[in-house]
This record gives C-alpha cells, sequence and structure tokens, in this order.
C-alpha cells in the first residue's frame, strides 16, 4: 500500500520539478543568450545524460560562465 | 569508530557536495544519485526516487533527502552526519561570501556570479528530472501522471501538495 502510495507521488514529485525547470528557462529562452543556452545544455548533458562527476564538470562550467558573463557585461557597459 | 566506517565517507562526499550544489538539493540529485546508486550502491534506484518523493511530500528543505540516504547507509547516525556535512559547510561559505561581498566597491560581482550561475542551475536541475524521471516513469500510465503534474504545475498556481496527493491516490489505487 506505502510502496504504490510512494510511486504515485514519486510520479508527481518529478513532474513537479519538470514544471519548476521550465518556470525557470522561460526566461532565459526570452533572453536568446546563446551562451547562457549552450551552458544549461552542456551542463544537462555531461551530468544527465553522461553521468559525469559533479565537481569535474562545475570546475569547468563556473568559471566559463563567470567568464562570459563578464565580458558579456562589459560589452553591454561600453 | 575506524577510518572505514561509513560516517566519514558520508560527511567527506556530502561535505564536498554541498559545497557544488549550485542551485540546491534539486540540483545535486544527479551527484547524489550517481554517488549512492551507482558507485557506492547504498540504495537502489527504487529507494533513491522513494527518497527523493518522501523528501518532496515531507514539510521542510529538499534537503531532507539527504537525510535520507545517511539513514539508509548508517541509521540514526548517518543520517544526522549527512544533515550537517551537506548544510554546514555551504552555511559558512555563505557567511564570509555574503561579509566579503558586503565591502564597498564589490556590488556588480553578486549580481554578475548569480546571472553566471542560473543557466547552469537550470541545466542540473532538468538533469535531476531526467534521472528521476528513468526510474520512476517506466509504464505508460506513470509516463502520463508526471506528464500532467508537469502540464498543471505549468500553466496553474495550484499548490504543489495537491498535485502530490493526487499521485498518492492514483498510486494508491494501482492505477499507476
Amino acid at each position: 500500500m506505502l510502496r504504490r502510495s510512494l510511486a504515485g507521488i514519486s510520479c508527481a514529485a518529478v513532474g513537479l520539478l519538470i514544471a519548476v525547470v521550465f518556470r525557470m528557462m522561460t526566461p532565459l529562452l526570452k533572453r536568446t543568450d546563446p551562451l547562457a543556452l549552450i551552458l544549461m545544455l552542456g551542463v544537462f548533458l555531461a551530468i544527465g545524460l553522461l553521468r559525469l562527476p559533479l565537481q569535474a564538470v562545475l570546475l569547468v562550467a563556473i568559471p566559463v560562465s563567470i567568464g562570459a558573463a563578464y565580458i558579456l557585461r562589459r560589452k553591454v557597459a561600453a | 569508530m575506524n577510518a572505514e566506517s561509513p560516517i566519514w565517507a558520508l560527511i567527506a562526499i556530502f561535505g564536498l557536495m554541498s559545497l557544488f550544489a549550485v542551485g540546491g538539493a534539486a540540483a545535486a540529485v544527479p551527484e547524489m544519485h550517481r554517488i549512492a546508486v551507482e558507485v557506492n550502491h547504498w540504495m537502489t534506484d527504487k529507494q533513491f526516487t522513494d527518497a527523493y518523493a518522501i523528501a518532496q511530500l515531507s514539510p521542510g528543505p529538499n534537503v531532507l533527502i539527504v537525510t535520507l540516504i545517511g539513514y539508509a547507509v548508517a541509521g540514526i547516525p548517518g543520517a544526522l552526519a549527512a544533515t550537517l556535512a551537506m548544510c554546514l559547510p555551504t552555511a559558512l561559505l555563505a557567511y564570509y561570501v555574503s561579509r566579503l561581498l558586503d565591502r564597498p566597491g564589490q556590488s556588480r560581482w553578486p549580481g554578475l556570479i548569480q546571472a553566471a550561475l542560473v543557466p547552469l542551475s537550470i541545466g542540473l536541475m532538468a538533469a535531476s528530472a531526467l534521472i528521476l524521471a528513468q526510474s520512476t516513469d517506466r509504464t505508460i500510465a506513470a509516463l502520463r501522471l508526471t506528464a500532467m503534474v508537469a502540464l498543471i504545475a505549468s500553466i496553474s498556481r495550484i499548490d504543489p501538495l495537491w498535485l502530490l496527493l493526487a499521485g498518492r491516490l492514483l498510486g494508491f489505487a494501482g492505477i499507476v
């Protein structure tokens, strides 16, 4: 009984997570910042499909993303 | 307590993970799954998704899934160790970073770093959804329920608890 209930709750919980992801993604898609989208997709593929360790992926992705955001901001300011 | 005690493994793993959990517990789910299910075989795939569901259903922070993993590995001490390891380093880091950023002349960095981390945490959360769906949505009915909940939660402002309750009832009825 608990087993079956939990299976249903799991399905719903995954659905909720998907909804949150879409809700967060919407402003990003509207901004059409290609590098942010590439980074998002890259992290998704590296972690979700290739199952690489989190630390390794983020040690590359965080500096790249911060660097890109910094350059982008300087361009906008200039 | 000897050096091979799983408690130390829990502390080391979650202590490190907490510093890399960009976007909170939901973003760290793939790494938790990799370590708890694939590398160490502490839990089965099913037990992991159950732990995620329980953490979602319970009041309190989602990081509760760490408590459940710790419990599965080493009982109550494991639950305490894993929870503290996941929360303490990150809290200290947040405290010191926020003090650093309070200094004058640093005002543009918080916004910049935040903007840089947002796409990464969305990518991580999407990976979480994929990994959890792979073990949860094994039947067409389960997949449909997940899709329906995702749709309803996206277009309405309904309290997520109602959707979890609906999932529970459908599960209990043996439909999914």
